[in-house]
């Protein structure tokens, strides 16, 4: 249970994807302008992220690891995810067109999103096992969602704001990231072992 | 070679399930989405300017196939997609041939307008307009292009101290009016080809107008009278046009107005 609780606490705050291993920052850039599409995307994401670490995980110890296929585990890992998005996504169109529409062209993105192959190989070479895998994934989509939600509550205020005409747009966006990086490095103390 | 073909067998099975399990809820899933929206889209400006009242021309799309008395919305659009659109949507068309234009109220070139100061500061009307300004006239056109910069179609220029509009290009969308910090843009409904402007907006009288530009108007009511039940009327010593009024008029009567006003501020633009 510790164990984890820890996995939890690492993935989400610690060793948080986007911040930390700089991992998907195409769509943490590119939803992040609308409050309501981030946390759509969040919560896609969280979606994918679960279940991809669970199924990379039976696919992995149940074909590749018994026929000796460790080599093939990008392919297949790809393969996996690039399916799963395709049914969010099938999903997200049928029962939420708003948020269908909102998402755009970042919900294809999803299936080359380095942040969810990195999670299915982090869970590889860590030696997790199926219920820590499945734990991981869902925290690491969890910490995913909560910088892009914070992300999207700091760029809607900033807005408002009266800036100098050179920072306005992409410039002021990467500041902030870096400076929400530099704040998640505080964490970096947090679990020690 | 075993390993070769446990490789392909095992990849292909994964990938054969995956895609059957696609392929089923692909069937499961399908969202019926009427054709005629993409075609009435298809046909759509796609600049998204919002002058129909919608989010943008998908929007516009989706509920003008829906409710069938919407059609005709489109203004940037003008005649011809409006009528493509009525075919689309198996209508008889009877668009008006109107159209949104913006007109400014300002005529003065930088050489007609007095200016007493030597403006040095940031290159915005928005500063000019609550600093000193570089201009004395209180009304008139800055000149320093804060509605260029709005224009989705890049139909204003700054041409001596003035914003012009290039009305082949202008679609009436009102986002320069916005910018305006000094309200001398003013978007009208052109039913006319001819757009008539009074090239002014200086409320002060006459003789204080005279002082700070020679191409102000001083109020005289000339445009007024001329002709009968005039489309001009004055407020606070402004002469103005009554869009609603300006389709009864002939262009001769209009082009009275034109030539008897003393400081020649009635302008006729080709819209």
């Amino acid at each position: 249970m510790r164990e984890l609780f820890l996995i939890f606490i690492s993935a989400v705050l610690v060793n948080n994807f986007v911040l930390t291993y700089f991992l998907g920052i195409c769509p943490f850039l590119g939803v992040s302008s609308h409050y309501e599409s981030a946390i759509g995307m969040g919560f896609a994401v969280v979606f994918v992220m679960s279940l991809a670490s669970s199924i990379c995980w039976i696919i992995y110890h149940i074909v590749l690891a018994h026929f000796n296929l460790i080599i093939l585990e990008y392919v297949v890992f790809i393969l996996v995810i690039a399916s799963l998005v395709q049914m969010v996504e099938m999903f997200i169109r049928k029962y939420s067109p708003s948020l269908y529409e909102s998402l755009g062209i970042y919900l294809p993105l999803i299936t080359t999103n380095c942040a969810i192959l990195g999670l299915a190989l982090f869970m590889i070479i860590r030696d997790y096992n199926f219920i820590q895998s499945v734990v991981f994934g869902f925290s690491c989509g969890l910490g995913f969602s909560l910088v892009l939600v914070m992300m999207a509550g700091i760029r809607e205020e900033l807005k408002f704001s009266d800036m100098p005409e050179v920072f306005k747009g992409a410039a002021i966006t990467l500041i902030t990231a870096g400076v929400l990086a530099l704040a998640f490095m505080g964490f970096s103390g947090l679990i020690s072992s | 070679m075993n390993e070769i073909i446990i490789a392909v067998v095992s990849l292909g099975s994964i990938g054969l399930v995956f895609g059957v399990i696609l392929s089923v809820l692909d069937k499961k899933l399908k969202v019926e989405q009427d054709p005629l929206i993409e075609e009435v889209l298809n046909l759509l400006p796609g600049i998204n300017c919002g002058a129909c009242g919608f989010a943008g021309c998908k929007a516009y799309a989706g509920a003008a196939v829906e409710n069938k008395d919407l059609y005709g919305g489109c203004l940037p659009g003008g005649k011809d997609i409006n009528e493509k659109i009525a075919a689309a949507l198996g209508l008889k068309s009877d668009f008006k041939s109107t159209a949104l234009k913006v007109v400014v109220l300002c005529g003065a070139k930088s050489d007609e307008k007095k200016s007493s100061f030597d403006y040095i500061g940031p290159r915005t009307c928005s500063f000019a307009n609550i600093s000193l300004a570089n201009i004395d006239c209180r009304f008139g056109c800055l000149g320093l292009g804060d509605c260029l910069e709005v224009c989705p179609t890049k139909a204003l220029s700054i041409e001596a101290g003035l914003v012009k509009v290039d009305y082949s290009k202008c679609i009436g969308c009102g986002k320069c009016v916005e910018a305006c910090p000094r309200n001398i843009l003013k978007v009208v409904e052109a039913v006319n080809k001819d757009l008539y402007v009074v090239s002014c907006s200086n409320t002060d009288r006459g003789p204080f107008t005279k002082k700070v530009c020679s191409k102000g108007c001083i109020g005289c009511g000339i445009c007024v009278k001329v002709i009968k039940d005039s489309c001009f009327y004055l407020e606070q010593g402004l002469s103005k046009i009554d869009y609603k009024k300006i389709g009864d008029k002939t262009g001769q009567e209009l082009e009275s107005a034109l030539e008897k006003c003393p400081v020649k501020i009635i302008n006729k633009f080709d819209a």
